[in-house]
């Protein structure tokens, strides 16, 4: 007990609480410009850590994570544009809520909803390290790909009003992601004769055109003054206070749903490859799955982002039990720490837990002081950055924004073609979207495309020397397959019992 | 007027399907297992959608209608500003776009809009440019002029 004690009191020495409180500005305004991740914003601070003490400079790294994820939101929720792939749901009920003049309301919900999943996460990190390493590590590749399937099935949730072209949508989505090597075999594929394909398609320039660009579009057939509502509530004497209630008691209002997506979160996390693009899908449709009320969803329903973002924060945690426990670096912003852990002469893996303990556990205590730092300076942040683009005429938003995506597509890999990529998109978005072809599906499927063939490939490859003659049977003999093709089939057939159940109670 | 979403849905599909299905080539066994059954399901899909269009069809208000000048001129001159960025440079593509998008999106027009939307124009594209480049090392597609 002693030693997370020690631990704690570490984190709020003045300085660690000085260094934090001045990077996380910073890290915010990296996680709202579109195409600026996480991952470059702590790659560009990892340099700078070398110079300080291990706890410090490992207790910056928390601060700019923590407060670059939860910058994402911003833009999600103001101009339907997902910051960092982690809010790509909170676009969902976020922006609409800001239609409806919620904005403020919607970004104090979102931040006591990320409280309690940084709790919560930092809870999983530091109590159920092992054992969720140990589950992790039951993961092969027959596992991903039923995890892929999974996620698929949220497709029903995200599809709008029709099915049939939320399925279309996403088997769209999986076909833009074999663009590129493929990642097993090393094939070329589907480049069209155009050299930058071969890395493949970028889902930052693809979110950043089926989401942002249509509203852009949109915003700009009607220039003339500013383009989000006024609430009055947040101007008017003593308004701040009705507002942050609000946000208090959304938040608060299903507990059930808060700890039921901080543990989703929490779980997709320790999953490599996995990562907050997956956990905030999940999150969403589960929330939206057990709620009495599945059609306020999409419509600014205030549940919504408090799955997306709570499930979020957790996953932040989640992806450090494999480095930390395993030495295995489980996305790409825990390889960036893998490196600075490296560099300090911290060796990732069971001995962090005996020779480093110390510093471990500062670390892990770092990620709920940084959040709980993150959410107190959110809060001005968020409104803030709606002040500003409230007072923004939309002649000036309308290229400010378009000059930020442009920005945005191109900083992720020094890649003009994913400019010419997401105008692409943006323009496909606009005429699918208004042929009834809701974003999320084609997203959902970029995303888990390369989990859902990677493990499908890889699972064959193992059947064939499991299995010889019929390699397709290692996707339904082992013991967590067979866990997710239950939790599938039930996930997929859900819609159908649920309009039944809703039919019944109609007659 | 009104336009079958359906038909014009599985059109799109089945370009989409078509287009993916010319350029597979000569793949290992590996690199073909998982496009080859995305394409045919989408051409399915696309299939499926223009039965429904003959069958049960869903009709949505033409959004091409819906397009006004200010809509349209954002729409090219964004064109405009994405293809003519790798030739005339990276900063002067983005000046004089976000200035004309300005520019086109201003209910009254003279000089002092004018010269307040070129002003907006180059100081955000400055700063932009100068924290990316110094910085960030990030360096912007530069053409025959800057």
């Amino acid at each position: 007990m002693n030693i997370f004690l020690e631990a704690f009191l570490n984190v709020l020495a003045m300085k660690n609480i000085i260094a934090m409180m001045l990077l996380i500005p910073l890290g915010m305004m990296a996680g709202a410009l579109p195409g600026f991740t996480a991952t470059m914003a702590v790659a560009i601070l990892v340099p700078f850590t070398f110079a300080m003490d291990p706890v410090m400079g490992l207790i910056c790294v928390s601060a700019v994570y923590c407060s670059a994820i939860y910058g994402g939101a911003f833009p999600a929720i103001l101009i339907n544009t997902p910051g960092t792939p982690s809010s790509i749901a909170t676009c969902f009920d976020g922006y609409p809520m800001t239609l409806q003049g919620r904005a403020q309301e919607a970004l104090f919900t979102i931040a006591f909803a990320s409280l309690v999943g940084g709790f919560i996460g930092t809870i999983g990190l530091i109590v159920f390290s092992l054992p969720l390493a140990k589950i992790a590590l039951r993961f092969g590749p027959p596992e991903y790909f039923w995890v892929s399937i999974f996620g698929l099935t949220i497709i029903a949730g995200l599809s709008g009003d029709s099915l049939l072209k939320g399925i279309a949508g996403g088997v769209l989505g999986l076909l833009i992601s074999t663009i590129g090597i493929a990642p097993v075999g090393g094939d070329v594929r589907f480049t069209f004769g155009i050299a930058s394909f071969q890395g493949g398609v970028e889902l930052i320039s693809v979110l950043i055109g089926f989401f942002c660009m249509p509203e852009v579009f949109k915003m700009a057939k009607d220039p003339v003054g500013s383009y989000l509502k006024s609430t009055n509530i947040g101007h008017a004497a003593g308004g701040y206070k009705e507002v942050i209630y609000k946000g208090f008691r959304n938040a608060f209002a299903d507990v059930v749903n808060l700890v039921r997506s901080s543990v989703i979160g929490l779980f997709v996390g320790i999953l490599p490859g996995a990562g907050g693009n997956i956990a905030n899908l999940i999150a969403y449709n589960e929330t939206k799955r057990a709620s009495k009320d599945p059609e306020s969803f999409g419509k600014g329903n205030p549940q919504g982002i408090v799955a997306t973002e709570s499930a979020d924060k957790a996953t932040i945690m989640g992806s450090f039990v494999p480095l930390l426990t395993l030495g295995v670096p489980g996305s790409p912003v825990a390889a960036v720490v893998y490196g600075a852990l490296m560099i300090q002469g911290l060796n990732p893996g069971p001995e962090l837990f005996t020779k480093h303990a110390e510093i471990t556990y500062t670390f892990m205590m770092s990620f709920f002081v940084a959040m709980a730092l993150t959410v107190l300076i959110g809060m001005f942040a968020g409104v803030l950055f709606y002040q500003i683009i409230m007072r923004l005429p939309v002649r000036v938003l309308v290229p400010t924004i378009l000059l930020l995506t442009i920005v945005g597509s191109y900083a992720v890999r020094n890649n003009y073609m994913d400019v010419i990529f997401m105008l692409a998109s943006g323009y496909l978005g606009y005429v699918l979207s208004n042929l009834g072809f809701s974003p999320g599906p084609v997203v959902l499927g970029l995303v888990l495309g390369p989990i859902a063939e990677k493990g499908l490939v890889q699972g064959f490859l193992m059947g064939n020397s499991m299995f010889p003659g019929t390699p397709w049977l290692v996707f339904f003999t082992r013991p967590v397959s067979i866990v997710l093709i239950v939790i599938s089939v039930i996930s997929a057939l859900w819609p159908i019992y649920s309009a039944r159940r809703r039919r019944r109670a109609a007659l | 007027m009104m336009l079958n979403s359906d038909l014009y849905g599985g059109l799109i599909m089945l370009t989409f399907a078509g287009m993916f299905w010319l350029q597979m080539g000569d793949f290992t066994k590996f690199g073909l297992m998982f496009p080859r059954v995305i394409i045919a399901l989408l051409a399915f899909l696309g299939v499926v959608m223009i039965v429904k269009a003959k069958v049960k069809p869903q009709y949505v208000k033409s959004f091409l209608k819906d397009i006004n000048k200010y809509m349209a001129a954002t729409m090219i001159w964004s064109l405009v500003w994405v293809l003519s960025a790798t030739y005339v440079g990276f900063f002067v593509a983005s000046v004089v776009s976000m200035w004309a998008i300005q520019w086109s999106l201003s209910s009254e027009r003279n000089l002092r809009i004018s010269a307040i939307s070129l002003a907006v124009a180059i100081g955000s594209v400055f700063v932009i440019y100068y924290v990316f480049t110094k910085y960030l090392y990030i360096f912007f597609p530069e053409g025959f002029l800057f």
